[in-house]
């Protein structure tokens, strides 16, 4: 038995239905394509400005041409559609204030954000300290940093933390200056270790011979004569300045006869003569 | 006195020793492979050893850089060249340059050399080294200059003061102070990046340099005359520079003559 062929009027409310929808779905493709190639060709234009324009303003330009060009694509999609926007604009009072309680922490990391990127206390590949956390700078997005750890850990800061919080910036500046604390024994000619001093920072290849190392006598201590000496290095030779610096330090107070001394106490009981520390006998 | 930058044959399984100056450098030429030790010695050591591509053995410890290479022939050559950052020199004790006059400084510059493994030189030399100990040091406030290296010389107003040698090149240093005020000199920073070399009758030289100083400001024009010097117009370009100094003149922080705001 043969099945009825569909006639052209059973059809027709199938053509109407597609006829309907056609031309929403080709504006829609031409938005969509239109919305690529305006987010290609914006950020083809913010090529140039790369090397003058720090990472996190580079970023941020990225994400707004992304969102914005989105946004544009949405609404013009929908309104193909038919979707009327002055009905969603007058719930958006309501919707708005919902929204705005729910998004409080993400808003107020966002305004942090872009502080952070108009300050610039940091930018990706710094080491800083934040919270007592030290890292390299991975990443700076809008709504929080991310810090990998020197055992390679990942850590994520808010960026409204980053605001509120004490941060230490350690290799902002191209020159560090190292300090040692150290004390020697009280009999040592401070002259002389300053002069050992000197030369030690001279000798040691990473330490910059300007600015001058600063040698300083900073008191009496306890069991020792107190000195201060900070040497400047490059921030790329941090570590092997630190190990040549102390390990130069500890060999030139050695060879020059200089005893870097152990807290110690004379304890002197009543049983021993105060002047000799003999024993007293009954 | 030969020149050190020349051509050796280095057969397979042959070693060459050189010691310039405070340098000793050692090349093997292995089974497909080159072989370098490096030593610098410190400055305690006599400076005038000059021992030029001597067969010897091979040190005992384990080469510092070695280089896989089979097509490349048995030459290697040496060439002069200035160190990879600008060089700060220091006139001994602070001396100024009166308002509205010149100054002529000679600048001693500690030299490096490049070994190549082919007569014609690559794009990049195997290795790069200094002919001395040099110390490092920076330029500028601690917020912003450029890291340096001192020169282990002093700059001296009559380059014969300074004992010639292959090690180090003299730079003419010409200051023009045309501004108001006297200039006072503690240290001079050169791009050596910009010289040219040349090898005169005794010394070394590198182009000369012009420092003019217009107003009161920390930045100088600087311009690197072309030619040699005119102590030695009779020498010879060796070394071209490794960046071809700009055909207008920069403007650069040449002068060091403030004390710094950070001791304690």
């Amino acid at each position: 038995m043969a099945a009825a062929e569909p006639s052209t009027e059973d059809l027709a409310p199938l053509w109407e239905f597609a006829g309907d929808w056609v031309g929403p779905v080709l504006a829609s493709s031409v938005a969509i394509i239109a919305g690529i190639v305006l987010s290609i060709v914006l950020r083809a234009l913010v090529r140039p400005w790369r090397k003058r324009l720090s990472p996190q303003s580079l970023l941020v330009i990225r994400k707004a041409i992304l969102y914005g060009v989105s946004v544009i694509v949405i609404i013009t999609v929908l309104q193909q559609f038919g979707f009327k926007f002055t009905a969603l604009l007058g719930a958006a009072g309501i919707a708005g204030i919902a929204i705005g309680f729910a998004a409080q922490t993400s808003l107020s990391n966002m305004i942090s954000g872009l502080f952070l990127i108009w300050e610039k206390p940091f930018k990706v590949g710094d080491v800083i300290i934040v919270e007592g956390t030290k890292g390299v700078v991975e990443s700076i997005d809008l709504l929080s940093m991310t810090l990998r750890t020197l055992d390679n850990l990942s850590v994520r800061f808010p960026n409204e933390t980053l605001v509120k919080s004490e941060l230490t910036n350690i290799t902002k500046h191209p020159v560090r200056r190292f300090d040692i604390y150290f004390g020697v024994a009280y009999r040592s000619d401070p002259e002389h270790v300053m002069a050992v001093l000197r030369r030690v920072s001279a000798d040691n290849r990473f330490v910059l011979d300007e600015p001058k190392p600063l040698i300083a006598f900073t008191g009496f201590g306890e069991s020792q004569l107190d000195f201060k000496f900070g040497v400047w290095h490059e921030k790329n030779d941090w570590i092997p300045m630190r190990n040549s610096i102390l390990t130069d330090l500890k060999k030139a107070l050695e060879a020059e006869g200089i005893e870097i001394p152990f807290p110690h106490r004379v304890v002197i009981t009543p049983e021993e003569n105060r002047e000799t520390g003999e024993t007293v006998d009954d | 006195m030969a020149d050190f930058w020349q051509s050796a044959s280095i057969p397979t399984g042959k070693t060459r020793h050189w010691e310039i100056g405070l340098l000793d450098l050692w090349i093997q030429h292995a089974s497909g492979e080159w072989r370098i030790w490096h030593r610098t010695a410190d400055e305690s050591l006599e400076e005038g050893r000059y021992l030029l591509a001597q067969s010897c053995d091979a040190p005992d410890q384990t080469p510092q850089r070695r280089f896989a290479s089979e097509s490349s022939g048995d030459l290697v050559r040496l060439v002069p060249t200035f160190p990879d950052r600008p060089i700060v020199s220091y006139p001994g004790s602070p001396i100024s340059v009166p308002a509205k006059s010149e100054a002529y400084f000679v600048c001693g510059i500690p030299l490096a050399l490049e070994i190549y493994l082919t007569e014609s030189k690559q794009a990049v030399p195997l290795i790069s080294l200094p002919l001395r100990h040099l110390s490092k040091t920076w330029f500028g406030s601690p917020l912003a200059g450029e890291p340096c290296y001192s020169a282990s010389t002093n700059a001296v107003l009559d380059h014969r003061e300074l004992t010639p040698n292959k090690y180090r090149a003299l730079c003419p240093v010409r200051v023009f102070n045309r501004s108001t005020e006297n200039l006072p000199v503690e240290r001079i920073c050169i791009h050596v990046e910009h010289l040219h070399l040349y090898e005169g009758d005794e010394y070394l030289w590198s182009n000369e340099v012009s420092v003019i100083r217009e107003n009161e400001s920390d930045t100088s024009r600087v311009e690197y005359q072309t030619g040699p010097p005119a102590a030695d117009p009779e020498a010879e370009l060796i070394f071209e520079p490794r960046v071809e100094p700009p055909s207008r003149s920069m403007f650069l922080k040449t002068f060091n003559h403030f004390r710094s705001a950070l001791s304690e």
